[in-house]
């Protein structure tokens, strides 16, 4: 025990060092690199282990520092304001997109510089067994019928989940009330019955699948998701041409040197590669899934052109 | 100052701020997507109504009420001044607010090394050797130990890449 | 039989008990840092749970929630600073009694209640996990609204003067909490384009802002003039508990712990409301000569037992549903996930040896706990002794580090400042200081459910009316405001006579 009590302390300490870190590299990484993590819950867990990675694969303190609010809002700021050496990065998401069209930061994607994708995650739709809706098909049919809007709970308005069902809804004309929970509450509002469906992030539903008591009627993203429950994804089950999926990645302040930023993607490879981490972020609802900083680049410029869109036909841009 | 003016006073900033607050609210706030009544301005807007309502109440209590009861003022036999309680305020503050300035610029265990030896030397007329080294050094390197390094708490560091 | 030894086996390896001291230490030394929380601490430490088996790994994250849990005690006995928001509600009596010479009991009988919530809680969670979780699905949006309503009306009992400054108080912590981001619709009120102000008034920075501030200029106002009482270190006792004192309290712990667990499997409330509903009640049923607020032991032993009886309740819906209750409880869920453990109704089916080990582990991280507090009493008490112009020195130091690592921004550094400042006007004008605390705690929360409510019921107000529970909480807010109108005019016609 007390060998992996050291080690814990030694990644401990490992993880925190502050300054004085190996000054006899003469190049990047000269000084400790700081992860700025926007969200709590599975993206903070995420952040860190990848942090934690990073700093064996870098040999050199990767430092996560939450700071959360608005939405990104803060975070990104924070990072925007920075010298574009690379000892600032952020741990980011299409929030990028989300947080500058609801008019909340002054800039865009654009003051970024990508350095790789990490993975994914991809929201379901979930019912109440008891419902009886056994697919999207018999779902849509029987809230069309009822001439009332459906009950949907999502994480926020303006929210990714938000983005997603209203993509989805819209495709499958029912007409809906978005009911904004925080993350962790959708089960328990389906449970209760007090919302028809639910989009939410896959992993805390799974428990409840295991018993019978919510199915997952659908994932909003263009390939199944990687799960042991077996869940159509949107498009087989109807609604054609649904691809609505949320990337993590990381970037830093635009200007920042292209060896710099090699360096970091590598490093952030290298993490994913590595097995441990894969099966770590897959227990939390992740998928790992890495892009080099070109092709992150055009995915994020695709998605931004996709969620402005979205939030003007839902009428959530304020930019 | 007595107890009644003190209360009108009171009352009349919480009704400006009131005020202030109703119109910000009004003019500054944008209307919301759920579709509810209950949008973002409705609890900004009932709070300016409370507190306007609370602080006419205020005011008229100083008017019905004859006796305040004072009956435990302060245990302390000897009750500090208004100048003694202007220099605590001055002093606390003013160093709170030198803080604030120079740990961006100077980082954590400078800063508090400096000024926490300026308080005692300057402001608190301390003249033990051994407390105006040991206090400050203790505190700075610590506090940066335990937090920092122990703990795993980000400490700021500064703008100069030999602070820490 | 079978399944349990080996269980407890697994559960007292070495390794695991390495896991249960750090923990336990971590966690202590998180809570007892005013600006730092168990929430923070559990972050932190969820990296280095990583590495180890899961049954260390669930042993380290108990040990810290539980360690971080109990530590925010000691600050608000002995200096009256709250080290965690669930601790405020300690304070009131708490530092009372210790100004009264009796730190030392006061610590100690926090710490063998606290555990004693503790341990009943998970009593409670062992032999009705399955009633509470569903009791807990029960609450959607008007029902935690109502709940939250009752928290709002103990503001009544702890506005000492009046009841009208008491509301003062309150809204006015309600309404520093509307600046920065809608939680529903997203967009920013009252923040002037100010991106940093987005972020809001983070409550613990608040908080530490109001208790330490006016406290510090106090302190530093009465070595000024030259009032200041100097401890003598003979008369600072080292005293801990007998059995029948802890005895005499039996009834207010047992109710504290009931209120307690209930309130910790709601999701969406806190051991801070917890705690402050433990103080009102039981000062409604005190019957000592000593009123609440003047330094009464169950003023301390009430929240104390209930803000730790939650600990067991928000694991709950955790270990019953896979639902965590507050951010604390979801990164505990979280760090379970990694471990490949799913909490949820299967998990007690298919692998109970995993619930038997998260009870005992729970357990003996309350025993722990409790072991390092009670030796540590001597060690605190030390506090005491230092000169108070000094101690305030250094909470001012503590209060700016504390208030920046909370989200690691110079933003909530100011901000703490300017509330600091705020916080003793108001207190020069009279305004009690813990309503106020009261609606920063409340306020986000009591708001965020009444509009989901009534998006939810398209704007029907019914919603809150039909539901049985939402009425009853709704009743006792009643009930408590009414008593305490009514005892307020009594008291204002005795004066009259007496006049």
């Amino acid at each position: 025990m007390k060998s992996t009590l050291k080690m814990a302390m030694a990644t401990a300490l490992l993880g925190s060092a502050i300054g004085l870190a190996s000054p006899a590299l003469a190049d990047f990484p000269e000084k400790p690199v700081e992860m700025t993590i926007l969200f709590g819950g599975s993206a903070q867990t995420v952040g860190q282990i990848l942090a934690d990675g990073m700093s064996k694969a870098l040999g050199s303190p990767v430092v996560a520092v939450s700071r959360p609010g608005g939405g990104g809002a803060i975070g990104y700021s924070h990072v925007n304001g920075t010298d574009a050496d690379g000892y600032s990065i952020v741990w980011n998401s299409n929030s990028i997109s989300t947080v500058h069209y609801q008019g909340n930061i002054p800039f865009d994607y654009k003051a970024f510089a990508p350095i790789a994708r990490i993975g994914s995650e991809v929201p379901v739709l979930a019912v109440s067994t008891k419902s009886g809706w056994t697919d999207l098909k018999s779902m849509a049919e029987a809230a069309k019928a009822k001439g009332q809007p459906l009950k949907v709970g999502v994480s926020g308005l303006g929210s990714f989940t938000h983005l997603a069902a209203a993509a989805l809804f819209d495709k499958l004309g029912v007409k809906v009330v978005y009911i904004p929970y925080g993350e962790g509450r959708a089960p328990a509002e389906l449970l209760a019955g007090r919302v028809d469906a639910a989009i939410q992030w896959p992993g805390q539903f799974i428990p409840h699948v295991q018993n019978n008591t919510i199915a997952m009627l659908c994932s909003t993203g263009m390939e199944k998701i990687a799960i042991e429950i077996d869940v159509p994804t949107c498009h087989e089950a109807g609604a054609t041409d649904l691809n609505v999926t949320m990337w993590r990645g990381l970037a830093a302040p635009a200007g920042t040197p292209d060896d710099v930023i090699a360096k970091l993607q590598d490093a952030a490879k290298a993490t994913v590669e590595d097995e441990a981490f894969a099966n770590a972020a897959r227990n939390l609802g992740f998928e790992p899934g890495f892009l080099p900083a070109a092709e992150f680049g055009e995915l994020i410029a695709s998605d931004d052109a996709v969620i402005s869109e979205l939030m003007t036909t839902l009428g959530l841009k304020n930019k | 100052m007595t107890e009644v003016f003190r209360d009108r006073l009171l009352g009349v900033v919480l009704m400006a701020v009131a005020i202030a607050w109703l119109a910000a609210s009004r003019f500054t706030i944008p209307e919301g997507y759920s579709g509810s009544f209950f949008g973002p301005r409705a609890f900004p807007n009932a709070l300016g109504f409370l507190l306007l309502l609370l602080s006419v109440i205020l005011v008229a209590q100083t008017f019905s009420k004859k006796t305040v009861d004072d009956d435990e003022e302060e245990e302390l036999e000897c009750k500090p001044t208004f100048q003694q309680e202007l220099w605590a305020t001055l002093v606390t503050f003013g160093f709170l607010i030198s803080y604030f300035v120079a740990l961006p610029i100077f980082g954590f265990v400078l800063t508090t090394t400096l000024l926490i030896g300026i308080f005692l030397f300057f402001v608190l007329r301390k003249r033990s050797i051994p407390l105006i080294i040991c206090m400050p050094l203790g505190f700075s390197i610590g506090l940066w130990l335990l937090m920092g390094k122990l703990l795993g708490v980000h400490l700021p560091t500064g703008m100069f890449s030999w602070s820490f | 039989m079978d399944i349990l030894l080996s269980t407890l086996a697994i559960s007292f390896a070495p390794e695991v008990v390495g896991a249960l001291l750090f923990g336990s230490i971590f966690g202590l030394v998180f809570g007892a840092i005013p600006g730092l929380t168990y929430t923070m601490a559990l972050a932190l430490i969820l990296p280095l749970t990583f590495t180890l088996d899961h049954t260390a790994a669930i042993a380290m994250l108990l040990s810290t929630f539980i360690g971080g849990a109990s530590g925010g005690t000691v600050a608000a006995i002995l200096v009256g600073v709250p080290g965690t928001p669930s601790s405020a509600a300690t304070v009131v009596d708490g530092h009372r009694l210790a100004k009264a010479g009796k730190a030392s009991l006061t610590v100690a009988m926090a710490t063998v209640v606290s555990t004693i919530g503790g341990l009943f809680s998970l009593i409670v969670m062992v032999f009705s996990v399955d009633f509470l979780a569903s009791v807990a699905l029960h609450f959607g949006p008007a029902e935690i609204f109502a709940l939250l309503i009752f928290g709002m009306s103990t503001i009544c009992g702890l506005a000492e003067r009046s009841i009208v400054r008491g509301l003062i108080g309150g809204v006015i912590g309600l309404m520093v909490m509307i600046v920065g981001q809608d939680p529903i619709d997203g967009v920013s009120r009252l923040t002037f384009g100010q991106v940093p102000l987005l972020q809001g008034v983070e409550l613990l920075v608040a908080m530490i802002a109001l208790f330490a501030i006016p406290q510090v200029v106090e302190a530093f106002s009465q070595h000024h003039s030259g009032g200041e009482t100097v401890v003598d270190p003979n008369t600072v006792k080292v005293e801990l508990p007998r059995p029948r004192y802890v005895w005499g309290f039996r009834w207010n712990i047992f109710r504290s712990s009931l209120l307690g667990t209930v309130i910790g499997a709601i999701p969406g409330t806190s051991g801070t409301i917890a705690a402050f509903l433990a103080y009102s009640q039981e000062k409604k049923l005190n019957k000592d000569k000593v009123a609440f607020g003047h330094g009464n032991m169950g003023g301390v032993v009430a929240p104390e037992t209930s803000n730790n009886a939650v600990t067991g309740g928000s694991m709950i819906p955790v270990l019953g549903l896979g639902i965590p209750s507050d951010p604390a409880t979801a990164l505990i869920l979280g760090g379970l996930l990694i471990h490949g453990i799913q909490p949820g109704p299967l998990l007690f089916v298919e692998n109970p040896q995993v619930i038997y080990s998260i009870y005992m582990l729970f357990a003996a991280s309350y025993v722990i706990v409790m072991i390092f507090m009670l030796f540590g009493v001597r060690l605190f008490v030390k506090a005491l002794h230092v000169p108070h112009h000094l101690l305030a020195l250094a909470i001012m130091v503590l209060c700016i580090v504390g208030s920046y690592s909370v989200r690691n921004s110079m933003f909530d550094v100011g901000t703490m400042i300017v509330i600091g400042f705020l916080g003793y006007l108001l207190q020069k004008a009279r305004i009690p200081l813990t309503p106020i605390l009261l609606g920063l705690v409340l306020g986000p929360a009591m708001e965020r459910e009444f509009r989901t409510a009534m998006i939810m019921s398209s704007d029907d107000p019914s919603i809150f009316y039909t539901s049985p529970t939402a009425l009853l909480f709704f009743a006792f807010a009643a009930i408590v405001v009414f008593k305490h109108t009514l005892s307020g005019l009594r008291s204002r016609n005795n004066q009259k006579k007496e006049a």
